[in-house]
């Protein structure tokens, strides 16, 4: 069994602790409803944890599958579902929604069952990083001192310019690069689109879900890579099958439909390779 | 430009979401579960707080392992009966060769979890008796998502038969295209119930002549004019009433005795039409593999009842097809 010490909380020790703490809390605690100019105030974030260790591979294995889970409902949407309509007893601003906002508030809601589920493990499902389609450049979303979004005085979620370095160094490499990813997928289809001599609406529910199926594929298909990678490392043979297909709406220039992503050992072959070589690093 | 209504949509899009995850006090939610639940408590706080603890047993176990310290005996035996399928998959892994890891096994292949049967299964393939490997190949086939989402019962609307009283669904036999169930029941009571309302149970060379005949006369031209006709009569949509006689055609280009006749362990199987269009058959019989009475349901696709598109819908889809025949623009994506 793994402990962590606790620091040695002798009387002076303990008051200087309390001090640092009474400083250190109120330094900014920025909650809804709030401005953007106040919640985009940037703040050095803790550096991440690492994520290359054997032992962080079942992490590694849980984010996958939740990128996979939201990916798959968008998926739905695209080949079978409408999106919901607004209940006479839902609240006023459900009721101003548009088809693309009760759809992805209905992927919101599946998403917190999912993470609330026996399998779920937890937590409640938030938007993190986005792409802002009107200069296609990369935003973040942040969030008060409960790891809620920031909402401005209308309840709209606030977001904030954003770049490579500044995700890189909020989360540990692979989940970095795997949200890079995907939004690199938006920025491009983005720019795609803006080039083009027939630009669609992709804030249209249809178009919407198809690009987020292909943000999420591509997030998804680079996180397998990194899992892959690190299983390997960690004594994972392989699979006899290197990669598989996975399904990729097309878009304009692209006319893939489906994108070739890695296979990774299964959830209990993850278990093996974490419990026995494990944070040896 | 965009207009400006859509400026709030077109800030939220393409936004990764992600799960926030919650710092769990364990020995306080430890403490508050022993207060106030029990193992068989069902309300919903008890449940979140079963599945913290769980979560928590499991990422303890995987570090004790990782030590080197072997698992205790006890946390295995909570993991056999974990509802948390990632403990309950890596119990089903660690647990000592014997009786209590096969009779786990077995009951686990009865979890909503694809993950866990899995883990269920590849214990009963290499320590089961016969008959529980038997068991085995009744598994449906089929793609299952990896990550541990649990498979849902089809609703009684989407099931569109009443479920037989009593009955269990058995996920493992289930899948996309047919429910599966279970019951002690004779097969005769079975039938019994769902002939209720004079539908008629058919042997398969019955059924198969029965859907002949039908088709004969589906196909004669004058009945789809009656069937025009009536709709008009009756001042609905024509079209409609078309669509429908459609339907009930292609139905009858299937064979819903298939994947029933001449398969291992299936006895005397009886075909119940739950409707006169032979559209969906339930089909009941003795199942030796699992020891129980049979009832099998088939599934609509998921999209069949999916409402219709409305034509700006069908426009919009349109517009998009245009888009994708563009000529390149730019690179494709290189993981930026």
């Amino acid at each position: 069994m793994s402990h962590r010490r606790s620091p040695s909380l002798s009387a002076p020790g303990m008051l200087t602790l309390a001090v640092t703490v009474l400083l250190a809390a109120p330094a900014r605690a920025v909650s809804s409803p709030t401005t953007a100019k106040e919640a985009c105030k940037k703040q050095k974030p803790a550096p991440p944890g690492p994520c290359n260790r054997c032992s962080d591979l079942p992490r590694l294995n849980k984010e996958l599958s939740e990128q996979q889970f939201v990916r798959d409902k968008f998926q739905e949407f695209i080949d079978w579902r409408l999106p919901p309509i607004a209940k006479p007893t839902d609240d006023d601003k459900k009721k101003k929604m548009g088809p693309t906002a009760l759809m992805v508030d209905f992927i919101n809601a599946e998403f917190s069952q999912y993470l609330h589920s026996p399998g779920g493990g937890g937590g409640h499902g938030r938007a993190t990083l986005g792409t802002d389609l009107a200069n296609c450049g990369l935003v973040l979303y942040p969030t008060d001192d409960k790891g809620d979004n920031l909402t401005d005085k209308d309840g709209n979620e606030i977001t904030c310019p954003t770049n490579k370095d500044e995700v890189k160094a909020m989360y540990c490499p692979a989940v970095a690069d795997m949200m890079l990813t995907h939004e690199g997928q938006h920025q491009i289809d983005c720019r795609n689109n803006k080039k083009s001599s027939q630009p669609i609406d992709l804030s249209e529910w249809r178009n919407y879900a198809a690009y987020d199926v292909r943000g999420y594929t591509a997030g998804i298909a680079n996180l397998r890579k990194s899992i892959a990678e690190l299983s390997k490392k960690c004594g994972w043979k392989g699979s006899t099958n290197k990669t598989k297909k996975m399904p990729l709406p097309p878009s304009g220039n692209d006319k893939r439909t489906d994108t070739d992503v890695d296979v990774i050992p299964t959830p209990q072959e993850i278990d093996g390779l974490a419990k026995t070589l494990g944070g040896k690093k | 430009m965009l207009p400006i209504a859509q400026c709030v949509l077109v800030l939220a899009l393409g936004s990764s979401i992600r799960a926030q995850g919650e710092k769990v006090d364990v020995p306080a939610v430890q403490k508050k579960y022993a207060a106030s639940c029990t193992a068989s408590s069902t309300s919903d706080a008890c449940k979140q707080m079963r599945w913290q603890l769980e979560s928590a047993l499991h990422g303890d176990l995987l570090l004790s392992m990782e030590n080197g310290d072997a698992p205790p005996p006890s946390a295995i035996e909570v993991g056999l009966n974990a509802e948390t399928p990632q403990l309950r998959t890596l119990a089903l892994q660690i647990a000592p060769q014997g009786p209590a890891r096969i009779k786990a096994a077995v009951a686990s292949l009865d979890s909503p979890y694809a993950t866990v049967r899995e883990a269920a299964a590849a214990v009963i393939r290499s320590e089961g008796d016969d008959g529980q490997r038997r068991m085995l190949d009744r598994q449906a086939s089929g793609n299952r998502p990896e990550y541990p989402v649990a498979d849902a019962q089809p609703e009684p609307a989407r099931l569109k038969v009443k479920p037989y009283p009593g009955a269990t669904y058995r996920y493992f036999a289930s899948g996309p295209e047919q429910a599966y169930f279970s019951t002690a029941d004779a097969p005769d009571k079975v039938v019994a119930f769902y002939a209720q309302g004079g539908q008629k149970a058919y042997s398969a060379s019955e059924l198969k002549q029965a859907m002949k005949s039908r088709a004969t006369s589906a196909m004669d031209q004058s009945k789809m004019i009656q069937l025009i006709q009536e709709a008009q009569r009756k001042g609905q949509d024509p079209t409609q009433a078309m669509m429908a006689w459609q339907k009930s055609l292609s139905s009858l280009g299937s064979d819903p005795t298939r994947n029933f006749e001449g398969k291992q362990g299936v006895v005397s199987p009886r075909y119940i039409p739950a409707d006169d269009t032979f559209s969906r058959v339930v089909v009941v019989f003795r199942d030796d593999l699992t020891g129980a009475t049979a009832i099998a349901v088939p599934l609509p696709p998921l999209a069949a009842d999916a409402p219709m598109p409305t034509g700006d819908e069908v426009m919009k889809s349109v517009a998009r097809q245009q888009f994708m025949h563009q000529p390149t623009i730019d690179t494709p994506p290189a993981g930026d």
